[in-house]
């Protein structure tokens, strides 16, 4: 999930740098080429200024000088002048101060000596104030000069009092102040202050629109040469661009400083960037959160897919990745879906197999326990069922003892039947197998088994008529049947139907082609926890007495050792649904059902017949037997006695008699030695189990070789040997 | 009257001595400016020489909005006269320490001249016309000439001996000290040069007199 949030993290991340890189280059280059724009425009406005200012005052020095030039001519004037006397000059200079509007006037004399004053009061001639213009006048009507006088800054204007040639000079002084600067300022819209030179150097505010002590903070900053490039300058707090302008009447000595706010100038820019920042932050807002969202679609499904793949390997493969959409991030989730129900299937098919593995591996354990009892039981079967019919022959037949015989025997074949129950299902059993059809097996066997069912239970029969041909013992196919209509009728105590199908299919384990018997019911059911217990010898859900346990082990047992499967669908309430499946035969045509000839009628005889037995009872027992009704027997304990008997007798023994499982020669060696020394003899095997008794003897078939099922009657196995001899 | 006229004889004598006394010698000068220049309408005069004579006559005309001549020399205690030849009036004045005087508006000739009774610079105007200036030179002795246009002038009927030879001219940077040359008076001719350092002369705009309204130069 961290290599998840990584991922997206990273996406982020380098996305938000890459932006928050472009946003600080944007913004400085926008910052800066505004800051520039606005200060180039600044300076163009202050060079602008400047300009205007020139002008101006060019305008009022051209306006203050026709004063002048109508004052040079006046004739009251001279008139005045030419008397010499000094007070009725001052009066008549301030009335004409008065009607010119200047604020000084002074008169200068032909020695260029101050004559009179219109501010000080009358004294001693001054030397002239203006040298320089009055010398300027020799030439012209006017020369004008900004100059200081007395501490005050004015605009001078002198003019000759021509009478037509100068007599005398008037000097006109207009005042620069605080209001003038005001009203340019007014025209200019920059603070404008007026430098004059300062006694010791630097220079003095004469006249501003800034406060005094701005003023005085100015006049300090500005060099003695005054430079005309504009430069900044901080007062209060605030920025200023500031452009000196000399002023040419004033030779240079006499400065104006025209200044413009840089931070209002600013202001623009200084908006602009609090804007930007602001249309940077959200920008960056908004592809964080855009970021966001296009990482979670991608990352999202990835994560997904890592939930799912993690959850599988737990072992839980229910858990499913959501599908979204066709690209890869869907296909990737497609497969991993895929996947997952790969493994639960194989992990399924797995435990199944295992399941059907262990509990094939119980039960062959089980049936090799119960086919080592059967041997057993059977050879005592054997004898107890040997000598019992030997106590009822040699009783008289109407002495009331043989009825206790005929129970000793009756119970006897009861435990033989069991036995035989056990072999089947531990697979031990004898088969006699041929190719047949199911159908007829089933078909025959039906009267017997309408009577089992009773009238309460329908039985009915579904048979497919091309169902494939099997090879099977027809006789252990009836005992399955019988066993499982046993069982359904069983789970229908209340009545129901019993439905005895045959269908064409596949084994389940290998495929190959099958044909299938299947038993339903509409009983019970079966619980599913009982349903892998079933087929265990001796597991039975009926009443104590009523069943042996062994039914469907019986059944079990047949189905695989005629290597077919056995299956059952059962749910409680819904019924059972018993299939076996046995594998179709290889292509051979299906052999009629051969019904035992009829019996001998008589089982004597006097052929010469070796037994070769070795337990001793079971030997002396079928020996005794075989003598009384007329046979010459030769007793043999095993396989090696029984061929050293026949060396000597050569050719005097008609039949052989043999247990096939015997110590120190096994059966099959003993008959071949027998064969060897004896020619083509009849040979009858006895046996308790073994079903590798039909792979070793193949010869089964063949008419010279019986075989007798333990435990068996004297009576039977007189028979079954006079049927031998007396075959073809 | 009669005196006047007697006086006017000797002016006339004393301004061409040499013609009536050819035995007097001729004293020529010539005034230039700093860069060369002839200078004209300077006054040249001698001022050491023995008493002069007294009751000449002379006259500054009006004559087309300007006064005629430019300069006028004269005797201390000459009477000259202002005649208006123009149509318009002229008001006549000047406020010269020398000869302080007004003809207020008026037409023809004044019935009573000016006598210009002191020695000194006279500079005249005219009230109402600001470009019309002239200057009478009120030269104290009988010896004095003007410069033409060729800045020369000729002294005659001095009488020999030292002689101081003064210069003076309407533009002249210093006014109150005009220079001064003494010479010997001999049997020979002599000829003085003047050096002298002038003002610009000062623009005077007028208009014309066909067309008033418009400014002449």
């Amino acid at each position: 999930m961290s290599m998840l949030r990584g991922l997206q993290g990273r996406i982020l991340g380098f996305l938000g740098a890459l932006l928050v890189v472009l946003q600080v280059a944007v913004f400085f280059v926008v910052d800066m080429v505004s800051t520039r724009a606005a200060r180039a425009q600044l300076e163009r406005q202050l060079t602008m200024d400047a300009d205007i200012f020139r002008e101006l005052l060019a305008r009022r020095t051209a306006q203050l000088t026709i004063g002048a030039r109508v004052l040079s001519g006046d004739y009251a004037l001279k008139t005045v002048v030419a008397t010499g006397d000094d007070p009725t000059i001052r009066t008549a200079l301030n009335s004409m101060r008065l009607r010119i509007g200047a604020d000084r006037m002074l008169l200068v004399d032909d020695q260029g000596r101050v004559r009179v004053d219109t501010r000080d009061a009358p004294g001693s001639p001054q030397p002239s104030p203006f040298p320089r213009l009055v010398a300027l006048t020799e030439d012209r009507d006017v020369a004008a000069a900004v100059d200081v006088l007395d501490g005050l800054l004015y605009q001078f204007v002198v003019v000759p009092l021509l009478a037509p040639d100068p007599v005398a000079w008037v000097g006109l002084g207009f005042v620069i102040d605080d209001d003038l600067a005001s009203e340019l300022r007014r025209l200019t819209a920059a603070h404008v202050t007026f430098l004059a030179p300062r006694t010791g150097g630097g220079w003095i505010a004469a006249a501003s629109t800034l406060s005094q002590g701005s003023r005085d903070a100015l006049a300090r900053t500005i060099p003695p040469r005054l430079d005309q490039a504009p430069t900044s300058f901080a007062l209060d707090r605030e920025d200023y661009l500031v452009r000196t302008v000399p002023l040419e009447q004033a030779d240079g000595r006499v400065g104006v400083v025209i200044q413009v706010s840089l931070s209002a100038a600013l202001e623009p820019a200084a908006q602009l960037r609090v804007t930007l920042m602001a249309v940077f932050a959200g920008a960056l807002l908004l592809s964080i959160l855009v970021g966001v969202v296009i990482a979670r679609m991608v990352s999202k499904p990835v994560r997904d897919v890592v939930r799912a793949v993690r959850t599988a390997a737990t072992g839980d493969y229910a858990h499913r990745v959501p599908v979204r959409g066709a690209d890869e991030l869907g296909e990737l989730a497609r497969a991993v879906n895929h996947m997952a129900a790969t493994l639960a299937e194989r992990e399924t098919a797995l435990r199944r197999s295992e399941e059907q593995l262990g509990n094939a591996r119980k039960m062959e354990a089980v049936g090799r326990l119960a086919g080592g009892i059967a041997h057993d039981f059977n050879n005592l079967l054997v004898v107890i069922m040997g000598r019992a019919e030997a106590i009822r022959d040699a009783l008289a037949p109407d002495d009331p003892r043989r009825a206790d015989v005929l129970l000793v025997e009756e119970t006897a074949e009861r435990a033989a039947g069991l036995v035989r129950q056990l072999l089947a299902f531990s697979r031990r059993q004898v088969l006699r197998t041929r190719v047949l059809s199911l159908n007829t097996v089933i078909e025959t066997f039906e009267p017997m088994l309408r009577r089992l069912t009773g009238e309460h239970v329908t039985l009915s029969l579904r048979l497919a008529p091309d169902v494939v041909p099997v090879r099977a013992d027809a006789g252990q196919i009836e005992q399955v049947l019988l066993n499982l209509v046993i069982n359904a009728r069983d789970a229908l105590p209340d009545g129901g139907r019993v439905t005895i199908e045959t269908a064409n299919g596949r084994l389940p384990a290998t495929g190959a082609p099958c044909a299938v018997l299947a038993v339903r019911d509409t009983g019970t059911g079966i619980p599913s926890d009982m349903q892998e217990h079933i087929f265990e010898p001796f597991f039975t859900t009926k009443e104590v007495g009523k069943g042996t346990g062994l039914g469907l082990a019986t059944v079990y047992g047949i189905v695989a050792q005629h290597g077919g499967e056995i299956m059952v669908l059962s749910a409680p309430g819904s019924g059972s649904h018993f299939s076996i499946y046995l594998p179709q035969a290889p292509v051979a045509p299906i052999e009629p059902l051969v019904t035992s000839g009829p019996a001998p009628a008589d089982t004597r005889g006097t052929e010469t017949v070796l037994v070769v037995e070795d337990e001793a009872e079971v030997r002396r027992l079928m020996a005794a037997a075989l003598r009384a009704r007329g046979y010459t027997v030769l007793e043999a304990a095993d396989g090696a006695a029984a061929v050293a008997l026949a060396t000597r007798q050569r050719r005097g023994i008609d039949l052989v008699v043999a247990d096939v499982v015997m110590p120190t020669m096994g059966g099959r060696e003993m008959l071949a030695q027998l064969r060897a020394k004896l020619g083509d003899v009849r040979v009858l095997l006895v046996s308790g189990h073994s079903p590798e008794l039909l792979a070793r003897y193949p010869t089964m078939a063949e008419p010279a070789i019986g075989f007798l099922h333990k435990p068996f009657t004297m009576e039977t196995l007189a028979r079954k040997a006079r049927e031998l001899l007396d075959g073809a | 009257m009669k005196r006047l006229l007697t006086l006017l004889a000797i002016a006339a004598i004393g301004l061409v001595p040499g013609a009536l006394r050819g035995a007097d010698s001729v004293i020529g000068v010539v005034v230039r400016d700093d860069a060369g220049r002839p200078v004209a309408d300077a006054v040249v005069y001698a001022a050491t020489s023995g008493t002069a004579a007294r009751g000449g006559r002379a006259t500054m005309d009006q004559e087309n909005q300007e006064f005629v001549p430019h300069v006028l020399p004269v005797e201390v205690g000459t009477a000259v006269t202002f005649p208006n030849r123009d149509g318009i009036r002229h008001h006549v004045y000047s406020f010269s320490p020398a000869k302080r005087f007004e003809l207020p508006l008026y037409t023809g000739t004044p019935a009573a001249p000016v006598v210009f009774d002191q020695a000194g610079a006279v500079v005249l105007g005219c009230n109402i016309h600001d470009w019309m200036v002239a200057y009478v030179y009120v030269a104290p002795s009988p010896h004095f000439a003007k410069t033409g246009s060729d800045g020369r002038a000729a002294l005659r009927g001095l009488p020999p001996g030292p002689q101081e030879l003064r210069v003076w001219h309407p533009r002249l940077r210093t006014p109150g000290e005009a220079p001064a040359q003494r010479v010997t008076l001999g049997a020979d001719a002599l000829t003085v040069d003047f050096k002298v350092s002038l003002r610009p002369e000062r623009k005077r705009p007028r208009t014309t007199p066909r067309y008033e309204n418009q400014q002449g130069g």
